[in-house]
């Protein structure tokens, strides 16, 4: 197996399931409704709903990377706004990072082992740290997101 | 790079620091004290040192796994009982974790790449899949102990 194959098949786990650690993104996100999306049971901590755009925000940036942009997630960005908590609005959140998801896949289905340890100009981490970071990231989001959801009951 | 030499320096970043997603396993206990760890601010969810001896027993499982020697969960258990909830058993507790992580990266420094794709025991995950998923497991209950943090700290 080519390391680029190991590190899309890491990446399929963390975001469907059969992950070795537990939970994947989208089996935690399994019969959340909008409304629990929404809700905020840790005063101080992002809602579920932030959650999800935040992982979609830099799943969307390391695709971008990857593939040669330079441009920065500015601050206003990282963690979007929510104006509309209708069902509507949650499905539409949520078929935007399945979207987002498949096209980083594909991107790093083009790449090979070679560039693994190239450093890219932004922001800095080898091709290889920033895909194994943003398995990573998916994952500790998803970890907040299972407990959220406890705390939404 | 070698892939184990890889794989180390990302267990140790999403153990001690600088890994790339964000906070690391000690990064968000810092500054947890026994009373933080001990509480529940969602009342069926674990606490913060229930999550603590989690992942140390799970590090723990895969250095004896990596080993040859299968395990199925921790000697411990997969969650164990927290019984004394005084700072010196939480201090035991991080030690612990730290002794753990400190024995998985040795026991992973003796293997090397051609392995990798190998079943780490018979009918199991390869050894790769158990590694990053060690990793993983770490930063998916980091996520969670920081939100936990929030919540006790309010």
């Amino acid at each position: 197996m080519t390391e680029i194959e190991r590190i899309s098949e890491q990446l399929k786990r963390a975001f469907e399931g059969g992950a070795w650690h537990g939970p994947s993104v989208k089996e935690v996100l399994e019969g959340v409704t909008a409304e629990k999306a929404a809700a905020r049971p840790v005063s101080g901590a992002h809602s579920i709903w932030e959650l999800v755009l935040h992982i979609a925000v830099w799943e969307n940036a390391v695709r971008r990377w990857v593939s040669g942009d330079s441009k920065d997630v500015p601050d206003e960005a990282n963690w979007p706004k929510i104006k509309d908590t209708s069902e509507a609005a949650w499905e539409k959140t949520l078929e935007a990072l399945e979207k987002g998801h498949m096209e980083l896949r594909q991107t790093i289905s083009r790449l090979s082992d070679g560039e693994l340890d190239k450093v890219l100009k932004h922001p800095k981490p080898t091709v290889y740290d920033l895909l194994h970071g943003a398995i990573q990231h998916d994952l500790y989001h998803a970890g907040q997101i299972a407990v959220l959801k406890k705390g939404a009951k | 790079m070698a892939e184990i030499k890889r794989i180390k320096e990302q267990l140790k970043r999403a153990f001690e620091k600088d890994a790339w997603h964000g906070p690391a396993v000690m990064e968000v206990l810092k500054g947890v004290t026994a009373q933080q760890a001990a509480a529940r601010p969602i009342p069926n969810a674990h606490s913060i040192w229930e999550i603590t001896l989690h992942i140390s027993g799970w590090a723990g499982v895969l250095k004896s796994r990596v080993e040859g020697k299968w395990m199925d969960e921790p000697a411990e258990g997969d969650w164990p009982r927290v019984e004394d909830i005084s700072p010196a058993a939480w201090e035991k507790t991080v030690k612990q974790l730290k002794i753990r992580h400190a024995g998985l990266q040795r026991a992973i420094s003796k293997l090397t790449d051609k392995k990798l794709d190998k079943p780490i025991a018979k009918g199991k995950s390869t050894y790769y899949s158990s590694l990053h998923g060690i990793i993983q497991h770490d930063l998916y209950h980091a996520g969670q102990m920081a939100i936990l943090k929030k919540g006790a700290q309010t």
